[in-house]
Order: C-alpha cells, then sequence, then structure tokens
C-alpha cells in the first residue's frame, strides 16, 4: 500500500492506521490486537471520540468484542532498585584492528586497557550481587570501545576466572560483540566450547564491507569477516549478524541477506547507522523510504531462507515504556574502569559521559552515584512529549537514548518514519490486507 | 460536531440517499445534505502475541527482553 502513513487515536492506546482512508487497521499494542477495516470509517470514529465511547455502531460494537476496550495498564516504568546488576559488559580495551566510517568510538589514537586486577573485582562484585539478590545466573558480555578479539589472552583469562569463581548453583552466560575479523577456528571452539552467544558485525557484500569497515591499514576486511562467520559456523556457536546500514548500502541489503544464507547464518539485524563519531560527517544519511523498501525486501528473502531478520525497537511481540537498559540498569565497564549504562559511551570525554557514566570500579568493588542512576530513569517513553501520539510508541519507546540526547530530539524523523512503517507493514501482513 | 473536510465531503456527497448533517466551518449554518454511507467490512480480529518479559536472554530464544541496544542488538534482561 503506498502513501503516507496516517493514523487517528480515538482512545488511550487505540488507533485506527491507514494510507488511504478506506482501507486500514484498528490496532492496540497494549491490548495486543488488531482487526482490519475496509471502508471508511472515519465518521464512526469521530462519533466513538465525541461520545467518549457511548454510542453503538458497528465500530463501537466490533472495538468491543475484539477486547479493545477493556482496560489496559500501561507498560511498567523502569523500577530502580538498588544497583545490583547481574550482566555486566566489558571492554577489555578501545584497541580495534578496524576503522570503521561510522564509528561511535570517533578517533582517538591513545591505548587504554582494562587491568585483569580490575576485572577479577568486577567479577568478584558481579558474584557478591548475584549471591544477595539471589540470582542463579549472571552474564559476562565482551563489548566494544576496541574489539574484544585483539585482547583474546585476557577474554580467556577472564572466563577462566569467572568459571573459577563460580559456585556450583551459578549458571554463566557468556556474549561476545565483534567484528568477526580476528577469529580462527580454535577461537571458534573455545566461544562453542563455552556456549557463547555471538553478535558478528558485518555490513555487507564485498565491496559495502570493505568501503565502510575497512582495516586500519584502509584493506578491505571482507574476506576476514566472511571467515568469521565459517568458523562460528562450522563450530556451531550461536549468532547474529549485525549490520549497520548507510545510504550507500540500503540498496544492497537484499543482497546481503542472500550472502548470509549461503554463509549459514540464521539470524541478521540490520540498524541504520547513527551520525555520531566518525559517523558524523561524511556519511551518506538514509533515506527512510529506502530503507523501509529495502528492509522489507530482504525480510521476504530471509523468510524464503529461514533466517529470523529483524530491526531493534519494531517488534510488535514486545512492548515497554523504555527503549534498553541505558534508563539505569545496564553496567557497562569502559577500559578506563568507569561504569556506565550505555555502551556507547566509551571514555570519559565522551560527549554524554557526565550523563551515562554513573560510577567507578573501586578497589573493593562498585562505587555508584544513585543520585545519576535514578537520573536516567527519566529517559522513558512516557517523558517523550512527541511520543504521545504515535501509535508506536510503546514498540520503540522512543528509541535509543543516546541518539535522542545527541540530537536533541531533532533527528529522529526517519527514526519514526522507519518504525511506524515496518510496525504498519508487519500489522497488514498479519491481516493479510496487502 | 465538526467536519474539518465539510465542503469536500458536500461535494462527494450529493444525490446519495442518507442525511447527514453538516456543520458549516466558516457559518454558522447547518446544511442538511445526503451522503451515501458505504458498507463497512471488517477482517477478523488477530491476537499478537506480547511476550512475556524473561530473567535473562541472550536474543536467540525469541523471548522479551528490556533491552535492545542498538549497537550491538545484545537482548539482555535483568
Amino acid at each position: 500500500m503506498s502513501g503516507n502513513l496516517k493514523w487517528i487515536q480515538f482512545k488511550k492506546d487505540t488507533f485506527y492506521i491507514y494510507k488511504k482512508y478506506s482501507e486500514g487497521i484498528v490496532y492496540s499494542p497494549l491490548q495486543g490486537k488488531i482487526f482490519s477495516v475496509k471502508g471508511d470509517i472515519r465518521s464512526d470514529i469521530n462519533d466513538f471520540i465525541t461520545s467518549r465511547g457511548n454510542i453503538q455502531n458497528s465500530f463501537s460494537t466490533e472495538l468491543k468484542k475484539s477486547g479493545m476496550l477493556d482496560q489496559m495498564d500501561l507498560p511498567k516504568l523502569p523500577k530502580l532498585k538498588s544497583y545490583k546488576p547481574n550482566v555486566v559488559m566489558l571492554s577489555l580495551s578501545n584497541i580495534c584492528n578496524l576503522r570503521c566510517r561510522y564509528c561511535y568510538v570517533g578517533d582517538d589514537n591513545s591505548v587504554v586497557q582494562l587491568p585483569l586486577e580490575t576485572i577479577k573485582i568486577i567479577i568478584d562484585q558481579l558474584f557478591q550481587y548475584a549471591t544477595e539478590t539471589s540470582m542463579d545466573k549472571v552474564e559476562i558480555c565482551f563489548h566494544g570501545t576496541g574489539e574484544a578479539l585483539t585482547q583474546w589472552n585476557k577474554l580467556v583469562d577472564t572466563v577462566n576466572y569467572a568459571l573459577h569463581k563460580k559456585t556450583e548453583n551459578t549458571k554463566i552466560d557468556f556474549s561476545l560483540v565483534t567484528n568477526g575479523t580476528l577469529l580462527n577456528p580454535e577461537r571458534a571452539e573455545f566461544l562453542a566450547s563455552h556456549d557463547f552467544f555471538v553478535t558478528l558485525s558485518m555490513d555487507g557484500i564485498e565491496s559495502v564491507q570493505n568501503e565502510q569497515r575497512p582495516q586500519r591499514d584502509g584493506s578491505g576486511s571482507y574476506r576476514y569477516a566472511v571467515n568469521g562467520i565459517r568458523y562460528l559456523v562450522s563450530s556451531g556457536v550461536s549468532f547474529v549478524v549485525r549490520s549497520t546500514v548507510t545510504g550507500k548500502s540500503i540498496h544492497l541489503m537484499p543482497k546481503f541477506v542472500n550472502l548470509c544464507a549461503k554463509l549459514g547464518c540464521k539470524q541478521i539485524s540490520f540498524m541504520p547507522f547513527s551520525a555520531i563519531g566518525r559517523g558524523a560527517v561524511g556519511i551518506d544519511s538514509i533515506d527512510p523510504h529506502l530503507f523501509i523498501k529495502s528492509y522489507l525486501k530482504s525480510k521476504k528473502i530471509s523468510k524464503r531462507k529461514n533466517i529470523y531478520l529483524s530491526m531493534a525497537g519494531t517488534d510488535i511481540n514486545k512492548v515497554n515504556s523504555y527503549y534498553c537498559g541505558a534508563v539505569g540498569f545496564n553496567c557497562v565497564i569502559n577500559p578506563e574502569g568507569l561504569i556506565s549504562t550505555c555502551s556507547r559511551i566509551t571514555k570519559k570525554s565522551d560527549q554524554l559521559a557526565p550523563i551515562f557514566i554513573i560510577g567507578r570500579v573501586a578497589e573493593r568493588g562498585f562505587s555508584i552515584t544513585e543520585e545519576k542512576r535514578l537520573r536516567l530513569s527519566k529517559l522513558n517513553v512516557f517523558s517523550f512529549q512527541e511520543c504521545r501520539p504515535c501509535f508506536a510508541k510503546y514498540i520503540c519507546a522512543g528509541g535509543c537514548p543516546h541518539d535522542r540526547l545527541s540530537f536533541a530530539n531533532e533527528n529522529l524523523e526517519y527514526w519514526c518514519e522507519i518504525v511506524r512503517n515496518l510496525i504498519w507493514y508487519d500489522l497488514c501482513e498479519l491481516s493479510q490486507i496487502v | 460536531m465538526t467536519f474539518v473536510n465539510c465542503r469536500k465531503l458536500c461535494k462527494h456527497s450529493q444525490g446519495k440517499d442518507n442525511i447527514l448533517n453538516i456543520y458549516e466551518l466558516q457559518g454558522k449554518e447547518v446544511i442538511k445534505m445526503k451522503k451515501e454511507k458505504k458498507r463497512t467490512y471488517y477482517g477478523k480480529i488477530i491476537d499478537i502475541p506480547i511476550k512475556k518479559k524473561s530473567y535473562s536472554c541472550k536474543g536467540d530464544k525469541g523471548c522479551s527482553c528490556d533491552s535492545m541496544c542498538r549497537d550491538c542488538g545484545s537482548q539482555v534482561s535483568r
């Protein structure tokens, strides 16, 4: 269905969404219900609104039948109990073997590494929290700033220390975010034997990957990333390919899905790039409608190939009042030993560091400024005035808080356009009106 | 009741059976006019399962998670 997306909110959580008046969808995100409509129901909706729902017509009858008139609780606000996370994201260093054109880390030639002694303090603290909160599971995620696999020995030492410290009743999950280019069969085997879940960043077919994610010396990284995927597949490691889309790579998304299928990938996550860090200048911007078109085409292919394709913030099966744990839950530890709630804060000098850094790793464990953490809980969809009328607000929950603050809420139109349309097409597919 | 596009509605409704009251936006006069009311068809009511939050997830189990980091896609929850 072509044309611009429009919608009418006629109840707190219920919307009529359409591209042309004569065909649309009544949608209640919180109730998790939809039904399609053929025919112009604008006057029925108007009557429904003006009578405050006290009217009998075919539309109100249908609403009642659907259960959309039932009371529904709004998604809960972030509940910030005392800070005792059971998941930590560790940035082992700021060293990276690639120089991705849009990297949020920006240009920084200094070398900072998270010492193993600090890592031990972190792991001890993690297990102490697990004991205090009676959690039977903790997770250690090896994350960016730099590429985690440049610190392979330290990664292995961390895993071994965590396993050594774990009690009989505590389970540890490991995960890794990597560019995949430094994988080899032995490393993949190690990841498999420790049941790692891997997020491998790769942007596209050869020309795209080499252009957007070159190595430090400027040469292409494509063949190394592809090899990395092959090693993960042959070792049986669960992984998702995470692909950043720029204006240059939009139209090649479907080809990338085909490539991933050939390589044996089962999950792909697309995300438009953010104009921050190195990506603030010189990257072709995203045309939202081209992105939507290409994403939908990719989705069709992925279905045929039995690949799960997703984009964060567009899953209609999930409703939430906040986008991610940056609202005060996450525990991301950067190479300087600073604790932030957002993985995009890579150093103290980052513009948004004063907002997201909530503490540091001290000699005896975490030192947290609770007041700062509590302030972060305001980054929820109920605080965003511009989200109030939107039918997608509980699905995308206002989008990435870091993006919102970076662009002072001014550069979100293309994100909103993409999110709404992808949700709309999912709803259309469900109700079979496309 | 106010129909914002009443002039347009009048034009499209000429010669039809059902009577609808339209309030002119720019005047106070009530115009009675005829409008055809086409039949509306409602599709089947479809449930979208809303996944409940789980304690923890690596994003590979299809369960609902609190977190959806845009940079790593990591999907961990508390």
